[in-house]
């Protein structure tokens, strides 16, 4: 029992925390506007304090109780939006995360909200005095911009039908917009759930709906029509009223149910929950699975068995059907990180009094999950520094002659084998010139460093550690990671950072990420009797050195490949391998940040497929290498970083 | 748990790993120990701390080892047949010390686990030492894995 507990409880701060991310981003929708939001919150707030009611946590109940009289307050129209409004309302979202916060940690729910819950109530008396009665009907909203109406009829035998008919939304709303869906899913699941309902759907084309709907099993009959007379919809709406009114009665029906169904509640129903570290625990066993395959192949050539050969290399079909499921499982859309951001902006242009537009794109953009936490803290400097540093004050941007509003764009996409992240903020820019100065200032260059640096590479000196423009750090920015930061991670992840920047008109930060990281293409080199891994991402090519292409200029190493003077390293030199030098050595050339670098091996053993095994403890800060490998004999092979391996120190 | 075990159990006994290192005796709590193996094929990591003898491939899991005599600052020794590595669990990693060779296990009554005198503590090596067991056949000295395993001092001796 006690087990059963704890696991319904973080299965309950898991759940909500997630709704208040729903929530957040509510609000920011509010407060622009739209309307909608409000029916959502409204529902989230309800399902909070369904839950907490259940397991027993009070106080969390009373808050969410007061927020959600609160919002049937501002639903009804009786109390306006305003900043301030959402503000207490935000603080009120605040204040049931602390709650949370400690309930994860605690197990008690004992947190002093009463100040909330007062600030809150306030907020009632005030609607209560004003009573303007403006009209927002929401199930009114939910239905402007319907244009057709698709009357489906499931098949008498069908089993499911409740599933059936999510499945039947869920498919059309990858080519539509589902606006409401009559009667929602709790009705559905329902034993007299007859098999007919009704979608509404904002579409423009027609064609495309029939096409879906023709494809979908067990559907006995379905109707398309276009809507057209306010009046005929009229009387639907009347019918979607009484619904929601009756809901709003149903306090005691806990938990999920919804005030309006929209498309996100559908995608939920066709996903499962499943554990973080389980989803490790299979991408391990994939991982192992691909160094077995590895091992069987090898043991196939030695012994020249074709069957085995055979047998084999069907396998290796499956597994990499199976790896690339579980890579897929592993995406994450950026939208689960990208939503917190909204929020943040608006918190902290209102606290600098600046204003900020703030756009998101791209947000169904898919990245592995690991690369998505680790980007999570660089991207959140970014944003803040966009809107700290970037955005000037409304008096400022009046008088450069620009908008008061300023405008700050997060986008994701991808091209090719690259994700991209880019922030975008048309605020006042780099100074070129204070940046070198700084740099200066810190010692992080020489003068005479700076002055031989182009534009492009004194932008990048804010990435240098321990470089920060504003003179006096502030709370905002002041803290935790830095932009050095920033690129490390990225740099780590096997990713770059580009920065362009006009005086005057704005910065843009571009991150290029690879979308996973787990699995890797790899040249294996061997140093000695030693073997390594390179990434094939950063290998551009390979030569052998001769005499004629060696060239040692001021006792720096340099290999000429195609006219070219690239600067050259000795793997041997660089990990002290004592063994003999070979008859030919081999050059490595790879690249990092669009500059080309020679690494020396004695030769290329083989191209190779690789699952990076991360190394821990002592090793895990270890400079020059990402982790290692297991290769098919069960030999372990440390795979190269070339990013830290040529990183700051040893090239300054 | 860690490396508190053996203090935390009172009146209790505990079972010892016994091990050497040069002439002296060494006890590690069994709790801790995973398994005791021969090395195998190590793979050198470069630029790793010079006690860090580089990692193996125990059954698919990457495993650190790491040489113990240098570790303390004894002259380092090569492989032998008597050499063993003992694979303990720490802070949910799995990490494999090298040790010159595995004797026996020990039975030892908490009481018998004394604090080491002070003129051995102030010594630098010595931080790695938790006490001293008294058996019939002479001493043993206990370590402490939280010292010997920890990044801080990692860091520090860097």
């Amino acid at each position: 029992m006690e087990s059963d507990m704890e696991e319904y409880r973080q299965e309950f701060i898991q759940e909500a925390r997630e709704y208040l991310d729903l929530m957040n981003q509510n609000f920011i929708k509010l407060e622009n506007g739209d309307l909608n939001a409000i029916n959502e919150i409204f529902r989230v707030a309800h399902t909070i304090k369904g839950m907490a009611g259940f397991m027993g946590y009070k106080n969390l109940e009373e808050l969410c109780h007061k927020l959600e009289s609160a919002m049937g307050r501002v639903r009804d129209g009786e109390i306006e939006i305003t900043s301030d409004v959402v503000d207490v309302m935000l603080k009120a979202v605040d204040a049931i995360e602390e709650t949370i916060n400690k309930i994860e940690e605690e197990n008690s729910d004992d947190v002093d909200v009463s100040e909330i819950i007062n600030a809150l109530g306030e907020f009632m008396q005030e609607g209560k005095d004003e009573k303007e009665m403006k009209e927002v009907d929401l199930s009114k909203e939910s239905f402007e911009g319907a244009n057709v109406r698709v009357d489906v009829y499931l098949s008498e035998d069908c089993i499911m039908k409740s599933v059936r008919a999510a499945l039947v939304v869920e498919n059309l709303s990858e080519v539509s917009e589902i606006l409401t869906v009559i009667p929602d899913e709790n009705d559905m699941e329902k034993e007299d759930f007859d098999g007919h309902f009704v979608v509404f759907i904002k579409t423009s084309d027609i064609n495309k709906i029939e096409e879906v709907m023709s494809k979908v099993a067990e559907v006995d009959k379905f109707e398309i029509s276009p809507l057209e007379q306010k009046s005929e919809d009229k009387a639907e709406q009347k019918e979607v009223e009484t619904e929601v009114e009756n809901k709003e009665k149903d306090r005691s029906k806990v938990v999920k149910d919804g005030v309006k169904k929209d498309v996100k509640k559908d995608k939920k129903l066709e996903s499962i929950r499943v554990n973080i570290a389980q989803l490790d625990t299979i991408m391990n066993l994939v991982g192992e699975l691909v160094i077995s395959k590895g091992r069987l192949l090898q043991i196939a050539s030695e012994y020249d068995i074709p069957e085995l050969k055979e047998a084999v290399s069907i396998m290796d079909k499956s597994i990499t059907s199976l790896q690339d499921e579980v890579m897929q499982i592993r995406m994450v859309k950026v939208e689960r990180i990208f939503n917190k951001f909204p929020r943040m902006v608006r918190d902290l242009a209102r606290k600098l009094g600046k204003k900020v537009e703030f756009v998101m794109e791209g947000l169904d953009t898919e990245l592995d999950r690991t690369v998505l936490d680790e980007i999570s803290d660089p991207l959140v400097h970014l944003v803040r520094n966009a809107v700290d540093h970037g955005i000037e004050t409304p008096e400022e941007r009046v008088a450069a002659g620009k908008s008061e509003t300023g405008r700050i764009r997060l986008a994701a996409w991808r091209e090719k084998n690259n994700i991209i992240i880019e922030l975008e903020d048309d605020g006042k820019g780099l100074d070129v010139e204070k940046i070198k100065q700084k740099a200066i200032e810190r010692g992080i260059v020489t003068q005479t460093e700076a002055d031989s640096m182009s534009e492009d590479e004194l932008k990048m000196l804010i990435f240098a550690p321990g470089f920060s423009t504003k003179d006096n750090a502030t709370e905002i920015s002041g803290r935790g990671v830095g932009m050095d930061v920033v690129k490390t991670t990225v740099e780590r992840l096997g990713g770059s950072v580009r920065i362009s920047s006009k005086r005057g008109e704005g910065t843009r930060i571009r991150i290029h990420l690879p979308p996973t990281v787990a699995i890797i293409k790899s040249l294996l080199v061997k140093v000695g009797d030693e073997t390594y891994a390179i990434p094939i991402s950063s290998v551009v090519e390979a030569l052998y050195v001769t005499d004629e292409n060696w060239k040692v200029i001021h006792g720096n190493p340099f290999l000429i490949v195609r006219g070219k003077l690239v600067p050259a390293f000795k793997l041997r030199e660089l990990f002290n391998v004592v063994n003999g030098k070979p008859e030919r050595e081999v050059g490595i050339i790879v690249e990092k940040e669009s500059e080309k670098y020679a690494l020396i091996a004695d030769t290329i053993a083989e191209q190779q497929e690789i699952v990076i095994k991360p190394l821990t403890g002592y090793l895990a800060k270890i400079k020059g290498f990402s982790g290692v490998t297991i290769l098919g004999d069960g030999r372990v092979v440390p795979i190269i970083d070339i990013s830290s391996l040529l990183g700051g120190d040893r090239l300054a | 748990m860690h490396g508190e075990s053996v203090q935390v159990r009172g009146g209790d006994t505990v079972q010892v790993i016994v091990f050497n290192l040069g002439d002296e005796r060494y006890g590690v709590d069994i709790s801790q120990v995973r398994e005791i193996i021969r090395p195998s094929q190590i793979t050198r990591i470069p630029n790793a701390p010079d006690y860090v003898e580089g990692v193996i491939n125990l059954r698919g899991q990457i495993t650190t080892i790491i040489n113990l005599r240098k570790r303390f600052g004894m002259r380092p020794k090569p492989i032998d047949n008597n050499t063993r590595i003992i694979v303990v669990e720490f802070d949910n990693a799995v990490i494999g010390m090298m040790v010159d060779t595995v004797n026996e296990v020990k039975y030892l009554s908490t009481a018998d686990i004394e604090d080491l005198p002070s003129i051995i503590t102030a010594r630098e090596e010595a931080k790695f030492l938790k006490g001293v067991g008294k058996l019939p056949d002479g001493l043993l000295i206990m370590i402490d894995l939280n010292k010997v395993l920890s990044e801080d001092e990692v860091e520090r001796l860097r």
